[in-house]
Parts: C-alpha cells; structure tokens; sequence
C-alpha cells in the first residue's frame, strides 16, 4: 500500500478505441455526411477523369500500334535513328522460320519501309511506301474498311498501289492513275519505279492520308533488289508483331532479342518506335494528374475542416477523458483514429461513387465526337470518338493510396492538437 | 495513517500583468473514509486545490502525498495512470462522454484499468444499482437530466476502486431535492464502500451533510471542524 | 405599407450586416479554416487559369510568330490539293503592299522533292522564303539551332559543282544525320515537267517551329527555288503581320475586297481557283479547337473546385446554425423576423466568401504573377521544348493572368458558395421558439 505499483497501466483495447472514435464520428451526422460527399463526388470525378484519360490514351496506343509497326519491330539496328532505304534486313526467309519456331501468339507481318517521292505530271511529294502482306495484316484491315474509291490491293499484285485521300488530291491521281515512285539509292543515286493507284482510302489521319502509299511486298521489294539485295532470300525491312494480349509484350520482347537480336538486327517495342506518342502521353497525364492534384487539395481541405473543427469543439471532453485517466497518446490515437475511419469511408463511398461512374461509362462510353469538330486524329493516330473508361489494378491501387493517404495525413494535426489539451485548461471553462 | 498529506502547499500563477496568490501555506491531512467538504466563496481557491490533489495542476509550492505517493514528482504519464486507479472525479457538469450510453461511461475507466470485461459490466451494473440507476443505463448523457448525470458521474468515480473521490461543485447544476438526493448517495457509498471524499461547494445545505468542514478563504484555510453530530443516514 | 416594411429591411441591414459580421469572428479558427479552403480553391483557379492561358498565348505565338503570321494568302487550288501551279502574279503582292498600311508580308512557295545524301534519301518539303521580308513578318529565320541563315550561292562543291545554301528542319537533319557544311542533292519534278537536280549545301539548323517542317522542311531563297521548278511567275502563299493584332477581322475583310478587285483587273487562270484571305484561326483548325477546348476545361475544374471548396462552406455555416439555435430561438421570441435571420445567416455567408473571394484573389494574382515573371523552366530536361499534338512550346512555361478571370472566378465563388448556404440559412426559417427555447 505504500507507492503506486509499477504494473498499473492504463489500457485502451483497440474494440472500444474504434466504438469510440467511430460513434463520435457520427456524433454530427450531418457534417460528417456532407465531408463523405465531397470527398466521394471529388474522388468519382478523379477516377472519372483519369479512367477517360487512360481510355482515350490507350485507345489511340491501339490505333496506334494497328496502324503503325505492331508491338514489336524487328528491324535494322540504327533504322529508328536515322532510317534509310539501304537499311534493310537482307535474309528474310530465315529470320521469318526462327521467329515462326518461337511461337508467338499473335502475328508477325513482314514490312518494307522506304522514303520516296511520289510523283505525277501535276504534282510531286514526299511519301512513305510501305510494302505489306495484302490480308491478315492489322493495318491493312484498319484501312481497307476506309476504302473510297477502288479495291485493296491483290497478294500477287506487283504494280498496284493504294494511297490516301490527301496524297490523291495533291497528285490529281484518280483509281488507274500511274504514279512515278522515286527513291534515293545508296551512294546518292536514284531509282524510280512505276505504280498504279488501285484504291483510296480517307483514314482522317492526315499523316497517313498525306504520306502513305500502300503496296504489295514484292512491288515494294524492287527498291530492295536495286540496292543489291538477293530476293529469293525475301528480303524485308523489318517483321511487325502483333501480339493477341499485350501484357505479354515484355515476355516475348525478351524471348524475341535472345532469339534474333544482334549487331545487325534490333528487337524494339512501340515506345522505342513512337516515342513523340509516350512523350504526348506522358505530358497529357501530367495534366490530368495536375486536375488529380487540385482535387486531391480539396479533399484535404474538406477532412481537415472537418476533423479539426470536432476537435476544437471537443477541448472540454478531452479534458475530462485526461482526468479520468487517458494517456495523451490514447487521445492522438482516438483522433487519429476518427480521421483513419473517415477516410476508410470516404475511400469506400468514392470507390462506390467513382466505380459506379467508371462502370457506366466503361460500358456506355462518352461520345467525344461533337467536342472534336475536326477529327480525333492526333500525333498520326486517332481516338476512337466514344470514349470507354479504362481503369488498370494499378490505377485503383495507386488511387486508392493516394486518396487514403492525403485524407489519413489530414488527421495528422487534428490529432496533435487534441493530445495537446490539459485538463486544467479544458475544464476551466 | 493519513490518506492525504498537504504540506505547505503554495500556488501562485500570473493572470495578465497581475501575480495571483492562489494557494498559501496550505496544510492538511485526510483519514481514510472521512467525508469532508472544502468550502469557501468563488474564488477561494477550492477548484485550485482540488486540481493539485488530483494531479491536473502542479503546486508552486509545498508537496502532496497521497497514500504514500508524492504527486508533485510524478511525470505526465505516471499521473494518468495515477488518476486512473487511485482517484475518482466528479465534475460540476459535463462529466460524461456524450457518445457513450450510462452504463459504457462508468465502464470506460474500467476499461482502461484493464479490468476484465465480466467484471467491469458487473461492478457497472452494481453501482448503477446503488445511485438508482439501472433501468436506464442504456441511455446516453443526453436522454438523461442533470441529476441523473451526476449521478452516473458518481457511480463511475466509484466502480473503478479509487482511494480518494474528487468532487469540484458536484451540486452546482442542481436543484435542491437534486442536490441533497445526490449528497446522500455520496455520503452512504462512502461509508459502504470506506471510500474518501473530498468535495467542494458553497450550498449550506450541502455542507449540512459532510462530517468535516474545511473553509478557504483567500487561498488559506480559515477553518477546519469535524461535525460530530452528523445526523442519521436515511 | 409596402413602402413601410421596404424601408424597415433598409433601415436594420446595417445592423444586420454588423451583426452578420461580428458573428463570423465569434469563432475565428472555423471562419479562418473556411477561408483558406475557399480561398486556396480559389488560387488554384487562378493559377490553373493563368498557366491554361500562357500555353494558349504560347501556342497562338508560336502560330503566329512563328511561321504562320496572323493571315495567310492562297489559291483555292492549293489550299486544297498543295496544286503546284496554283500561284498568284508577284504584281499583286506589290499591290497589297502598297495598298495596305500597318502590314507586312513575305511571299513563300512550296514544292516536294527527294533529299538525298551520300548514305540516305528523304522525302523531303521544300520552302522558299524572301529572306528580307520573311524577317519582317515571322521568327522563322530567327529560330536557329545551329549554324548561320544565309541563303543563295554557297562555296562549290568537291567537284567544283555551284551550289545554294538551304537551311532544313531539326527532325530531318537528325533523321538524315547531316548538319552545317553538309551536302545534299534535291531531286524534284520542276515545273516544266522535268526532273530537277541540283546540289546544295545546309547552311543552319532550325529549332523545332511545327512537326511536319522539323522532318520534311528544307527552306531556300525564292530566286534557288525558282531555279530549280522553272516556277518564276508568282508565289503559293503570302503570310502577313499585321502591326495590330487586334484588327484581324477588318484587314481580313480589306484584303478580301481588294483581292476581288484585282481579280477583276488582272484575271487569274481557271485552274488554281479563287484567292482565299484566311486568319490563323481558320489556318490552324486544330489551334482554334484545342483553345475552344482548354476554355471548356477550365470552367469544369473551376465548377468542381469551387464546389468542392462550397461543400466546406455548408458544413460551416450548417454547424454555425446548429449551434446558434438556442440563439435564434432568444431572438425570434425577442421578434426578430424570421426573414431577417434568414437574411442574416446568408450575410454571413456572404461576407465569408466575399473575405475569401478577396484574400484568394490577391493571393492567387501574387502567385500567377511570381509565374508569369519567372515561368517554370523545364529547358533541363526539354531544350527543345516539346511538341504535343502537333504544337510545339517553349521549354519555359509561363502564366498570364487575364484580370477578368480573376473576376469571373471570385464571382462564381461567391455566388456557388451562397447556393450552398441557402441549405443552413433556411434551417433558420423553420426553427419554432417554443421547440428551441427548451
């Protein structure tokens, strides 16, 4: 009975912490409610906004890759940098069996690439001829479809040659039309061979309206052949891979460099090939994230109102609960707590409101298409016009963390103040 | 033994430009089971005093024990704890956790005391009893009136087994028949459980019930009597 | 007594307005969380309305200044298909000149052709520009990456071959790896039918001005281009600066009737279609719509900041009134009308968002300011600066505040925030004394 024994300590289970902070909560309903709201309307137009952004970005990223050269390239080491008709992959019937033994599932389209310049007596430009299998290729069943005048090209058609609406305009050229094709050789001479316009297409992406002629392999391989390649070898530009899910990209992207890659030859994946689309991307992400941001400070503002008024309003309870015998960090945490159950909530109302708009929207879409008088096209693909909302786990990883975070480091000074409270001061008044 | 030893207990504090002599040369001491009432005009430093006991303000001055233990050396947490198994509180208002129903707020101390849960709800339970409580212990702070309040306030101070009961202006807000309803509670679990109370008030009919009056005037003791005859419990 | 009971309100608005006042600050932490909620959304407004507004400013300059100039001259025939022949007589140039005060204009031609080094070949766009008067309408010239703008005969070649200097976009020399000093022969169809060859010398670098020039662009001087197309009798386009901006649409419409005249005077031949006078905005639909668009933008993030920032004002006033009821009852049994304790909450509201629309605005015009002075220089890790969607910006971001978004902002706080305080203030209406008072 003479000093105060060492072992007794107070004690706050966690049961009764949680029932104390949860009902104090609620002490305010209405408040409380309103704070939920803002914070669930805030974070649904934040998964709203970044689900578009994601969607129309990955919709032109299809776009993109479809009409553009696949997921993977396998192409001439230093093409990218500095393409050149001479750059070519010389043996392409052998490469063609060692990337047919590995496999992949998706499809692999052989491509000739060169820079011409396409000419009629009215007119000349700069053109990109690009040589490809005329069925089973992506591009070609994303342009054949835009077909305005004429037919698509035939397997074995080794004149013909399909071009876009902009470059026929330019030319004067009409279906039947012959259209001088002229290269740069190696060593600063030229060739030039002759094409006839089988069709026009008007993809409403002017940089394959205005640049791209279509042809057959082995038209396109004539170009090859002056420069001295061997064409019974086949000889390409680079093989296109066309993967049936992307997320094995970087799996086959590794399979494909240990199978093929060398000095000669390299093995890229569309962002090496596009990097001016990941750099749009990037920078069009950093201005959603920026409208996450400005969200986000109201959010933080609104819990930090809400809690911190609580607070203060609560100074005389606090006292009494440190003279009844709770230790200043039982009170921290009993605040701390309120602000961790407030933004467990608003996470689980923002998810229900965001999800709920996600999910409409996921499947209905938004039609941008009276926003964008002058066509989606953009950076030399295009945006489907209806919009689906995309939300990856990441995304709902990353969000979610970042909303519960924001509103959990807003309790942070809240919590403080209220462990600051003396008895003596709270019961005075 | 005594419980309570005050020795030369001194409080000064600055209000403004002005140094304020709270407490002076106060000196007492406290028996186990006594039943004493502080009582002096506002302003006499009573609420002061009571603050020092229960370890919510340190004296300038002076030291006091309690059962042995010298409060004035005792750090921030060792006083919560403190408070926590050796003193029960009895405020003039507002003593009660408004989110919590009458019967979790005299639990609650239990709770941090660490008592098993059984035993909590049983000790709750049995002193909700004795101030006339039960039938309504499911009730919060606010479906109950003033003396209720009080009331569970006392039943909460003694479930969890202090050694000493303070109690600042626990009438203050109450009636008369209030008032002198919630005096004889106090008085008679006092004397049933040998429980100490030092309580402060300025209502004479207050007074009436303690066995030992201690009056403060301008922060000294003016005064100091044992009432002999205290008359018979109801 | 309708007259009565209008002046009556008249006569206790001061008091209430003090009243109103006095009862913001009964609780200061609140009133200041408040604020500075409403406020902040407020800076972020602004802010986000300065930055919308710089890129904006810079994307019209770089339209503008650039390389486009604010109107653009063409034949129908080349506005449609590039067509060749599509030129208009150099007399009219010099009409427009002369006719024409607070103008200036450089006429350009364009042709395509095959650039070839001794590794590489590329289709390429050639430009040709009057170097002179060019420097009087746009930053063109001006825009050098590397080496010098001359124009005209260079040094010949190892063979003792004439060359002229051309001077070519940042993307094609990279793609072709050439630079200053290297040589590049130009293969084209000429005017007259035949392929044109000539030699040339790259005598600079430009900096990035708009993707399609940076891989395809090779600028002369008029008198190569017409060496090379046999193509002497005029020019495709004319771009011009007007000295005042703001009076686009009258030189727009001058220039127009002007061409109709001289039309009529020296008739143009069928094929190359009409003149066509159009502004940047017509010239770059993609510009007008991206404006259009961040204009759109910008009233969304601000409707959804300040009602977000409003939602922070209806719980304040919501728990001012909560608190306050006890208050109110004294005061209806006092006989307060109850529209002037209606009145009163939403003076309070009102002054609470009028103290944030003021200390927001400040707040927000000193930031935008401390922006617009010093932009924030990505020029690190983009020298170029970077293109996005076909426009190119500078490397350094700058703001410009427009004083009447800051207008438009602080009013649509205030009025959201009132919309959000009728929910409190008509809990006052409601409240019965008899009830309260208890």
């Amino acid at each position: 009975m003479s000093s105060l024994p060492k072992h007794q300590h107070s004690h706050l289970p966690l049961r009764i912490l949680l029932m104390l902070a949860w009902r104090n909560l609620w002490r305010h309903r209405r408040r409380t409610l309103i704070t939920l709201s803002s914070i669930a309307i805030g974070f649904g137009l934040a998964v709203l906004f970044i689900g578009i952004g994601d969607g129309s970005h990955n919709s032109m990223i299809r776009n993109a890759i479809n009409l553009g050269e696949g997921h993977l390239a396998v192409q001439p080491r230093g093409y990218l940098e500095a393409p050149a008709n001479h750059k070519y992959l010389p043996d392409g019937k052998a490469l063609a069996n060692k990337i047919e033994a590995l496999g992949i599932v998706g499809s692999v389209e052989p491509r000739i690439s060169l820079q011409v310049l396409a000419s009629t007596a009215n007119n000349s430009v700069g053109a990109a001829l690009e040589g490809m299998a005329a069925a089973g290729d992506p591009r070609v069943a994303m342009l054949r479809p835009q077909l305005i005048e004429g037919e698509w090209l035939e397997s074995d058609d080794v004149r013909g040659i399909v071009i876009g609406d902009g470059m026929a305009g330019k030319l004067k050229a009409r279906v039947g039309s012959k259209v001088v094709l002229m290269a740069g050789k190696e060593g600063g001479d030229s060739q030039a061979q002759l094409g006839r316009v089988r069709g026009i297409f008007d993809s409403r992406v002017e940089e394959l309206d205005d640049f791209l002629v279509l042809s057959s392999l082995g038209f396109a391989r004539r170009f090859l052949e002056g420069e001295g390649a061997d064409p019974a070898q086949d000889p390409i530009t680079r093989f296109s891979v066309f993967l049936d899910d992307p997320d094995t990209l970087e799996h086959w992207k590794t399979v494909l460099k240990q199978a093929v890659a060398n000095d000669r030859i390299a093995v890229l994946d569309w962002r090496e090939m596009m990097p001016q689309l990941v750099q749009f991307i990037i920078i069009d992400d950093a201005g959603n994230y920026v409208f996450l941001i400005i969200i986000l400070v109201m959010v933080v503002f609104g819990i930090i109102n809400t809690v911190l008024m609580s607070v203060l309003e609560r100074t005389r309870e606090f006292g009494l609960l440190r003279a009844l015998g709770l230790s200043r960090h039982h009170l921290l945490l009993l605040v701390f707590c309120e602000s961790l159950l407030l933004s467990l909530l608003a996470v689980g109302v923002g998810w229900v409101v965001g999800g709920g708009m996600h999910l409409w929207f996921s499947t209905h879409g938004i039609d941008f298409s009276a926003l964008m008088a002058e066509g989606t096209s953009i950076m030399g693909t295009f945006m489907d016009p209806i919009v689906y909302t995309e939300l990856s786990h990441e995304r709902v990883i990353q969000l979610t963390a970042i909303v519960f975070i924001a509103t959990l480091a807003s309790g942070i000074y809240p919590a403080i103040k209220a462990a600051r409270v003396t008895p003596v001061q709270a019961l005075r008044t | 033994m005594a419980l309570l030893t005050l020795n030369d207990i001194g409080k000064r504090y600055r209000q403004g430009e002005v140094e304020v002599q709270a407490l002076a040369h106060i000196d007492l001491k406290l028996k186990e089971g006594e039943f004493a009432a502080l009582v002096g005009p506002s302003g006499s430093g009573k609420t002061t005093l009571l603050n020092i006991i229960g370890g919510l303000d340190a004296p300038t001055s002076g030291s006091a024990h309690l059962n042995g233990t010298d409060i004035s050396q005792l750090s921030e947490g060792e006083l919560s704890d403190f408070r926590l198994f050796q003193l029960g509180f009895i405020f003039q208002a507002y003593n009660l956790v408004p989110v919590l129903s009458a019967l979790e707020n005299v639990e609650l101390v239990m709770v941090l005391q660490g008592r098993h849960v059984d035993e909590r709800r049983e000790r709750a339970e049995h002193y909700l009893e004795m101030v006339g409580l039960k039938a309504i212990m499911h009730r919060r702070p606010a479906a109950l009136s003033g003396g209720q309040q009080q009331r569970v306030a006392v039943a909460r101070a003694l479930a969890a087994g202090p050694r000493l009961v303070l109690a600042d202006e626990p009438t203050a807000n109450l009636d008369s028949e209030n008032a002198t309803a919630l005096l004889d509670i106090m008085h008679r679990l006092s004397h049933e459980e040998k429980t100490t109370f030092l309580f402060s008030t300025h209502d004479p009919r207050v007074m009436e019930r303690a066995e030992r009056i201690i009056t403060l005037r301008d922060g000294v003791i003016a005064s100091d009597e044992l009432i002999e005859q205290y008359h018979a419990l109801p | 007594m309708q007259h009565h009971h209008n002046a009556s309100v008249l006569s206790r608005l001061p008091m209430l307005l003090y009243i109103a006042w006095r009862n913001i600050w009964r609780n200061p932490v609140r009133s200041i969380l408040t604020i500075s909620a409403l406020a902040g959304g407020l800076i972020m407004v602004i802010l986000y309305a300065s930055l919308l507004e710089g890129m904006s400013r810079q994307m019209v300059k770089f339209a503008t200044e650039i390389s486009t100039g604010h109107l653009q001259i063409h034949r129908q025939a080349f506005v449609d298909d590039q067509d060749l022949y599509a030129t208009l007589p150099w007399s009219y140039m010099t009409r427009i000149e002369q006719d024409n005060h607070g103008i200036h204009v450089a006429p350009r031609l364009y042709a395509a052709g095959l650039a070839s080094t001794r590794d590489t070949s590329n289709g390429v766009l050639i430009k040709a520009v009057d170097p002179e008067r060019e420097l009087q309408v746009t930053l063109m010239l001006d825009h050098v990456r590397s080496g010098k703008i001359e124009f005209g005969p260079a040094s010949p070649s190892a063979e003792g071959l004439p060359r002229d200097n051309v001077v070519i976009g940042a993307q094609l020399a990279k793609n072709m790896q050439i630079g200053q000093g290297s040589e590049l022969v130009l293969v084209t169809q000429a005017a007259d039918g035949s392929i044109g060859n000539a030699l040339y010398r790259v005598a600079a670098v430009l900096k990035p001005l708009e993707p399609n020039f940076d891989r395809m662009g090779v600028l002369m001087s008029i008198k190569s281009f017409q060496q090379l197309m046999y193509l002497e009798d005029g020019f495709h386009e004319l771009a011009i600066r007007l000295d005042d901006p703001t009076a686009l649409e009258t030189v727009q419409a001058e220039l127009r009737e002007e061409l109709k005249r001289l039309v009529q005077q020296q008739p143009l031949d069928e094929l190359g279609g009409a003149p066509l006078v159009r502004n940047w905005r017509e010239l770059s639909p993609t510009l007008a719509d991206m404006l259009e668009l961040s204009n759109t933008f910008l009233l969304i993030v601000g409707f959804i900041v300040v009602g977000l920032a409003s939602l922070g004002m209806l719980n304040t006033m919501l728990m001012a009134v909560h608190e306050r009821t006890h208050e109110f009852g004294i005061l209806l049994a006092l006989g307060m009308k109850r529209r002037w304790l209606l009145l009163m909450v939403l003076l309070e509201s009102f002054f609470l968002a009028l103290v944030s629309a003021l200390v927001g605005s400040l707040l927000g015009v000193l930031i935008a300011g401390y922006f617009e002075e010093h932009g924030i220089d990505f020029s690190e890790s983009m020298p170029d600066g970077y293109d996005w969607a076909g426009m190119v910006f500078e490397p350094v971001m700058t703001g410009y505040l427009q004083p009447y978004d800051v207008v438009y902002a602080s009013v649509l706080m205030i009025l959201i925030t009132l919309l959000a305080s009728l929910m409190p203030s008509w809990r006052t209406v409601r409240l019965k004394p008899a009830e309260v008072m208890r």
